[in-house]
């Protein structure tokens, strides 16, 4: 049996939540419900819940500082947010999963059941925690990503990856220690929350972390050369913001 | 609050001194007393501060003087020593001490704080506060000194107003103290502040008061070439303020030099400006009417005189001006005198006598009258006790003319009695006084200082149409300066216009493509409501939820890309297919969806104006695949051409009505093609679209193509 708690201070996105994981979820229980980062401090402490979902404007503060009151903490969370764009990214960066109101029934169960999937597997994700909490009391640009693979949660540093490479709905990092990781999220997830630590997309198909660019090689099209020797095609498109990008670093 | 009664009336029992501090006269006061005596003293302060405004303290002075007294002993336990004083000063206007020794200790203890408080300028003011106390209770030579320490502190704190004020003050009380020349000193160090300070007003008060000095003393001369200075003053900057005060005070003198046709000149001056409040006030109304009786006096017009003062005693009478009513009746007495009605004056002079105030002046004035009258009856023990009583006041010497008029009752008196010996030496002091007064040397001098005030005042005026004249000539050529400088204003103005309504322009289209943009067609929102509400009714929520999921999913979306100019291909289709799972998750028959895109294109970094498709596609499922009875199909072709995107949408509905008019436009499509030609205008790039029948084309095909070409907007 897993328990769960729900946190949100509109108690009609808690019925629909509570209805959803009874509907969906057989062997989830909700042993409670709160609406403030007080009342929710003190039912986690209680019941100690495996499961969290948890909205981020609560209505004495945010479900962050709720989770910096609770750390060290060993629970699951899935954040439930309506359009807060900067706290998406960084819960994208950490591969935390959420939904985004109004709920989504398929976008609800594929969330829960893959954070379910974590406590089954019994994923410490102490690290994934930390880091995110970090990113966010810091305020500085996260250097570490969480990777999330079908058998593991890899906290990877930024400054380790070479480039990403897209297949079909699947990315694969590699990293400068040769090793790959596959995730199953487009290319797209990861160019939107990576621009910002200094990637580049310099194809459809490619994502390149700028710091490894060796040099550019004009012919055929072009191509970035790394300084792992990994050559990666450039779109006659992106050419010239890459060249821009590139003398202004 | 109950419990801080039972509370504090236990300590009433066990306390001492509670006998001391409390009044229990006073029981409202209980709790501010009881709050004081446990210490809590900012409480008792709040407490007896608020009760200062109850109805009772209002209407009772006695119980606010006791309220004052608890407040004066609460801000010094606070520490509080300017309120202290404050409240000491205001307690004491309310209570006087009748008990002499208590009166000298509660000096002594003001005194005490006054040291203790810091605010320079609030201490300026107590001492002077308490000077003005301690001249009311007739103690002038301590009374000097807190003037002094006031003046002192105003002068570190180089507050001139207040100098100026004070040392006014303080000249007033050393004038009537006997001491001459102090007195003119600090006229004196008042006119300074008053001439730093720029205060006119100020200035021509302290040349008055200095010139008041002199003419007392007898020095005319100097008396008159002050009062000018103070008069040119007033008049050189038309300040009418207090304006009869002086004049009158000019004819005064003229009067006492004897010279009546200028004394009749200036009262008649003040007399023209009566009736303006700002120049006379009640009080100098009154003592106008005195003058203007003294005028009838002196050219012998009785009857008017007696009507003159008769009006002075009214308006004295009516504004409770003693001294006027004084003056009135004495003069009275004097016509009365001169008519022969002896009785009647001695009873008008002891009436007078009601008025008297402490004023050295009218003591001996009234003492001349009186004498006058008395020796017309004979009474000559009593006039030499009154005019020995005259020699002896010690402000004899302030006032010249009174002076003279006890010299010469002397001589009179001493004449009558056959004293020839004592009449002989008050003739001599007479005249050696009325010489000194009036000697022919200084009266025409007094005629020339006056001639040359006139003067004075003629070239001034001169002077000042001149430099009018020369301040217009000078606006004439501002103005000429200022047109022109109107004018490159206005030019520039309008070159600024021109071009902020260019901006202007451009930012509306802007903004018109922006909220173009965020139009959702509100037909397609009640639509989509309107399933929603369905599903409820059918109490189908799963649906009605997932509805309301998609449409929130593409409304996100609308809202994030209708403040972009452009956005990628791939977020485009993304949004047409949100948009399109709507439309199909109404119909009971959805129709087959199918997307054909061209693998070359790079549907990631294309970029497109957004939300073009969305209206051809709402056209065709709402004119083309409702309500089939046949399986619908819509599908679409994207490739790239050349810097353009050309998108085909085909659907094999009913197609378009023969007679095509304008009310089957949608709302949508006119949105197009507003936003059609913006967009062209902006990206000089041409946005193309045709409409196509399938059935013109082949028979047996149904359904409409529309061919579109979408710019592609980083196409270099």
């Amino acid at each position: 049996m897993i328990k769960a708690v729900i946190v949100d201070d509109n108690p009609d996105i808690r019925v629909t939540n509570k209805h959803l994981l009874a509907e969906y979820f057989i062997e989830v229980e909700v042993v409670g419900e709160a609406d403030s980062v007080e009342a929710a401090y003190n039912l986690i402490s209680q019941t100690l819940p495996h499961l969290v979902l948890l909205d981020i404007e609560l209505k004495d503060g945010t479900g962050f500082q709720l989770l910096q009151k609770l750390t060290p903490y060993s629970f699951k969370v899935i954040f439930i947010t309506g359009y807060n764009q900067y706290a998406l990214k960084a819960i994208k960066f950490h591969a935390i999963d959420y939904i985004l109101k109004p709920v989504n029934a398929t976008e609800f169960r594929e969330a829960v059941q893959s954070t379910i999937d974590l406590i089954e597997k019994d994923f410490s994700t102490h690290d994934q925690n930390e880091q995110f909490l970090q990113n966010f009391s810091a305020n500085v640009g996260p250097s570490k990503i969480v990777l999330r693979t079908i058998d593991a949660l890899h906290l990877v540093k930024i400054s380790d990856i070479l480039f990403c490479k897209n297949d079909n709905s699947y990315t694969t990092f590699h990293l400068s220690s040769d090793e790959k990781i596959m995730v199953s999220k487009g290319i797209v997830f990861y160019e939107e929350i990576l621009t910002e630590s200094g990637f580049f997309r310099p194809h459809q198909s490619y994502l390149v972390n700028l710091r490894h660019v060796k040099r550019l090689d004009k012919a055929d099209g072009g191509y970035v050369i790394l300084d792992s020797g990994d050559e990666i095609p450039i779109s006659s498109r992106r050419k010239k913001s890459l060249i821009q990008l590139l003398e202004n670093l | 609050m109950k419990f801080h009664l039972i509370f504090i009336s236990f300590i009433f029992l066990v306390n001492p001194l509670v006998g001391q501090t409390t009044n229990t006269k006073y029981p409202s006061l209980f709790l501010g007393d009881s709050l004081s005596l446990i210490q809590r003293h900012s409480e008792a302060f709040d407490f007896y501060q608020n009760e200062l405004n109850s109805p009772q303290s209002i209407s009772d002075t006695f119980y606010r003087a006791e309220i004052y007294h608890r407040l004066c002993m609460v801000s010094e336990a606070l520490n509080l020593f300017r309120e202290a004083i404050d409240f000491h000063l205001k307690w004491r206007n309310l209570q006087p001490f009748t008990n002499q020794q208590e009166n000298q200790r509660y000096l002594d203890k003001v005194a005490d704080l006054l040291p203790k408080a810091t605010d320079s300028l609030g201490l300026t003011r107590l001492y002077y506060r308490y000077g003005l106390l301690l001249t009311r209770e007739a103690n002038r030579d301590q009374a000097l000194q807190y003037f002094l320490r006031a003046l002192n502190f105003a002068n570190g704190i180089k507050n001139y107003a207040a100098v100026a004020t004070i040392a006014n003050d303080l000249a007033g009380e050393y004038w009537d103290a006997g001491q001459r020349d102090l007195s003119t000193k600090m006229y004196r160090q008042s006119l300074e502040a008053a001439i730093a300070i720029n205060d006119s007003n100020r200035m021509a008060g302290a040349y008055l008061n200095i010139a008041g000095n002199y003419i007392d003393e007898g020095d005319f001369k100097t008396g008159i070439q002050i009062h000018l200075k103070a008069l040119k003053i007033k008049e050189s900057l038309e300040d009418k303020s207090n304006l009869s005060y002086y004049y009158q005070q000019t004819a005064e003198v003229y009067y006492h030099a004897r010279n009546f046709e200028k004394w009749e000149e200036y009262i008649l001056k003040a007399y023209q400006i009566k009736d303006c409040e700002d120049c006379t006030s009640p009080m100098e109304k009154a003592t106008l009417y005195g003058e203007l009786g003294g005028i009838a006096k002196h050219k012998n017009q009785l009857q008017p005189a007696i009507q003159y003062f008769d009006t002075l005693l009214i308006i004295s009478t009516e504004i409770a001006y003693q001294n006027g009513q004084k003056t009135a009746l004495d003069n009275l007495a004097l016509i009365n005198k001169d008519l022969g009605n002896y009785k009647k004056a001695l009873e008008l002079t002891n009436k007078s006598e009601a008025f008297l105030t402490d004023n050295p002046f009218y003591h001996i004035s009234h003492n001349n009258t009186k004498v006058e009258l008395l020796q017309r009856l004979g009474k000559h023990k009593d006039v030499l006790a009154l005019l020995t009583q005259n020699i002896e006041n010690k402000a004899l010497p302030n006032y010249a003319s009174e002076k003279l008029r006890t010299f010469r009752l002397l001589y009179e008196t001493n004449l009558q009695l056959a004293k020839y010996q004592d009449a002989f030496s008050w003739n001599d002091s007479l005249r050696v006084l009325e010489n000194r007064l009036r000697d022919v040397d200084v009266r025409k001098e007094m005629a020339a200082l006056e001639t040359k005030y006139q003067t004075e005042k003629k070239e001034q005026q001169i002077y000042l149409l001149t430099a009018e004249n020369e301040i217009n000539n000078q606006r004439i050529k501002l103005s000429w300066l200022f047109i022109a400088f109107l004018f490159v204003l206005l030019v520039m103005g309008l070159i600024l216009l021109f071009f902020r309504r260019k901006q202007a322009a451009f930012k509306q289209s802007e903004l018109q493509q922006q909220l173009l943009r965020s139009q959702m067609n509100p037909h397609f929102i009640y639509n989509v409501m309107g399933s929603i509400q369905g599903y409820l009714y059918n109490h189908e929520a799963v649906k009605a939820a997932d509805y309301l999921s998609k449409f929130a999913s593409l409304s996100r979306s609308v809202l994030e890309f209708s403040a972009q100019e452009s956005i990628s291909l791939s977020k485009e289709i993304e949004m047409l297919q949100n948009y399109i799972e709507l439309e199909r998750a109404r119909m009971s028959s959805p129709f087959e969806v199918e997307y054909n895109i061209d693998s070359g294109m790079e549907t990631d970094f294309i970029e497109i104006p957004p939300m073009l498709l969305q209206p051809f596609v709402e056209n065709a499922i709402k004119h083309g695949l409702q309500n089939l009875n046949y399986s619908g199909k819509l599908s679409f072709c994207f490739r790239e051409i050349q810097g353009y995107v050309a998108v085909e949408i085909v659907d094999n509905g009913k197609g378009l009505p023969v007679s095509k008019d304008k009310d089957h436009n949608s709302k949508a499509l006119e949105i197009f093609h507003q936003r059609k030609k913006g967009i062209e205008r902006k990206f000089k790039k041409e946005i193309t679209f045709e409409f196509q029948n399938l059935n013109t084309i082949d028979n047996t095909k149904k359904g409409v193509r529309v061919f579109l070409h979408l710019p592609i907007l980083n196409h270099d």
